[in-house]
């Protein structure tokens, strides 16, 4: 294949990316491209710059935070030349995101139903009843093997364990077929077994429906089990980018080499 | 007794209960026994709301138990008070998870190493600054350190200061709540590498409260399994392999593989029962593939099925 071909198949594209929070620079010379359906987990410590990533190719870096150099290709646009309006097209469409916990991102004096349904009024056209919608909320949240999805819609978010708030927001986040999905930290604060749950039905669905996803992760386990590609990230500036089953067995910067080993393992060698 | 093998702590069918707003009980800690030894880490793993928090809480005295013993040198310690309470509490420290928000943001390091000495009046005139340059020195950070305020320094640096700050009262035991798991893995393993290494120094005995079995296997002595609030297993942390609760078993299940070829782990499916809600028979069995009539009927004993190796389960 021709890299004029390669480039035409890619849904995603940064190039030398770079992030500022007001005078500070706290991302550089970030590259990474993503084809239809590829997962890419961006690994590194706290502070690495990992979720500056994502949001700056979602268009929402909070706190200041501003594209200062590079570029963002999504679907073939470039996406700092979007106008407000076409960018909020894009997010909850074509690109959506989930968090860490979904509990903080839905209001919490409102049912999630309420929400749910507003938010696929919002989105799109062709459903234009209140009814349409909740049966659309209903069948997405099967797909996520939630028991009861109408007990869930009538039910606020402090009722839900955390596994099942987090299974509402990736239903929420798939709604609409996103082409791409961001993923910050979705499992970082649930139970290892709950943790096991959603990834196996995150990628389930994100492969069905061949979504591409970008996942943050500090957990290395987790990023080995999903990628296909990884981004290791240290202070703001990339350190190995590659096939994910290159990096875990063959990594070549000293930092994958120490992060990698730092990683505990059942059976590995005892400190004591 | 009680000093048997080492025993320092022994704690006898704990209970603990909270009452709720509408009458019922919540009994977050049910019937628990288990002893710690002299230098050993015990590790009490188990997901949210398996009581191993309340647990900890119990066995410091933070809170009293409905029924049952913590036996501290065989003195039942929930029956102390007042300044026998208070000189108790000096054998006894926390490391807490979150330690931004263990300490005073206005106060210097040095001030908050020094506090825990002069509470109980044991720092001399004039030696403060060589009291704490030394505990620093215990946990590999500089002398300058002293005079830095908690959000000057790192996740690592903190919880660095606040195990200083629990091993300054020469404590028999140590409960670390979670100590580690808001750190990054690089910083996680330097703290757990430093904790082994004062245990080897002091003779320290280490509560390691944790739900990362990985972990625990590299450095725990003995692991408690529990699961809504009952000790499911407890064996030794290097034969973790050989675990024979279904529990236990979904635990080591669930931990992912550093592995490009790794499969997405195998686990149990749905939630921990609610507390208030507790089944009768065996806590697990709403989770557990092999659950049968019996489980739902009796709850099963924990029984010894090896050498120091004890499982609650009818199957194991």
């Amino acid at each position: 294949m021709s890299s004029a071909q390669e480039n035409a198949a890619l849904l995603l594209e940064a190039k030398d990316l770079s992030i500022a929070y007001g005078k500070k620079d706290t991302v550089a010379g970030v590259s990474l491209s993503l084809a239809p359906g590829e997962v890419l987990s961006l690994v590194g410590e706290s502070g690495s710059g990992k979720t500056s990533v994502i949001r700056a190719i979602l268009g929402c870096l909070g706190g200041g935070g501003r594209i200062k150099g590079g570029s963002v290709l999504f679907d073939g646009q470039e996406l700092s030349t979007l106008s407000e309006a076409e960018g909020r097209q894009l997010r909850g469409r074509d690109i959506s995101m989930i968090f860490q916990d979904t509990g903080a991102m839905l209001n919490p004096v409102r049912t999630i139903g309420s929400q749910f349904v507003e938010y696929i009024l919002l989105h799109t056209h062709s459903i234009k009843t209140k009814e349409g919608a909740r049966e659309r909320a209903i069948t997405l949240l099967s797909r996520m093997n939630l028991p009861d999805p109408a007990g869930i819609l009538s039910s606020y978010t402090f009722e839900l364990s955390g596994g099942m708030r987090q299974r509402v927001g990736i239903a929420m986040a798939l709604a609409f077929h996103p082409k791409l999905l961001l993923a910050d930290e979705p499992t970082a604060a649930l139970d290892v077994t709950t943790q096991a749950q959603i990834v196996a039905e995150l990628l389930r669905i994100v492969r069905e429906s061949k979504t591409a996803m970008i996942l943050v992760t500090h957990n290395i386990g987790v990023a080995a089990c999903v990628s296909d590609k990884i981004l290791v990230l240290s202070g703001g500036e990339p350190v190995e980018y590659g096939a994910a089953a290159e990096i875990l067995r063959a990594p070549k910067a000293a930092y994958t080499k120490k992060l990698l080993a730092a990683v505990p393992v059942l059976g590995g060698e005892r400190y004591v | 007794m009680s000093e048997e093998k080492g025993v320092i702590l022994a704690v006898r069918d704990l209970v603990k209960e909270f009452p709720m707003a509408d009458g019922r009980r919540l009994r977050a800690v049910d019937h628990v026994s288990f002893e710690a030894r002299k230098g050993e880490t015990l590790a009490i793993v188990g997901e949210s709301g398996c009581g191993k928090s309340t647990l900890v809480k119990t066995i410091m005295n933070l809170h009293g138990p409905t029924s049952g013993e913590i036996l501290f040198h065989g003195e039942d310690t929930t029956k102390l008070t007042g300044e026998g309470l208070r000189q108790h509490y000096r054998t006894m420290q926390m490391v807490f998870q979150d330690p931004a928000a263990a300490f005073d943001p206005k106060m210097h390091v040095e001030d908050i190493l020094a506090e825990p000495l002069e509470n109980f009046g044991l720092l001399k005139a004039g030696e403060k600054r060589k009291t704490v340059e030394a505990l620093l020195r215990q946990v590999e950070l500089p002398r300058d350190f002293a005079d830095r305020y908690p959000h000057n320094m790192s996740g690592g640096q903190r919880q660095r200061v606040a195990i200083a700050r629990a091993l300054a009262l020469r404590p028999e035991i140590i409960v670390c709540d979670e100590a580690t798991s808001a750190l990054d893995v690089s910083v996680q393993d330097s703290i757990v590498r430093l904790l082994v290494r004062l245990q080897k120094e002091t003779g320290v005995t280490y509560l390691f409260i944790c739900h990362d079995l990985a972990l625990v296997s590299l450095f725990a002595h003995r692991v408690v399994v529990m699961y809504l609030g009952c000790v499911m297993e407890l064996l030794d942390g290097a034969e973790l392999s050989a675990a024979r609760h279904p529990y236990t078993k979904a635990l080591l299940a669930s931990v992912f593989p550093v592995d490009a070829a790794g499969a997405i782990p195998k686990t149990i499916p749905g939630d921990i029962p609610s507390p208030l809600d507790r089944p009768a028979g065996c806590p697990f069995q709403s989770r557990c593939d092999c659950a049968e009539k019996r489980c739902q009927e009796q709850r099963p004993e924990l029984r010894e099925v090896s050498s120091g190796h004890f499982v609650a389960c009818h199957f194991a």
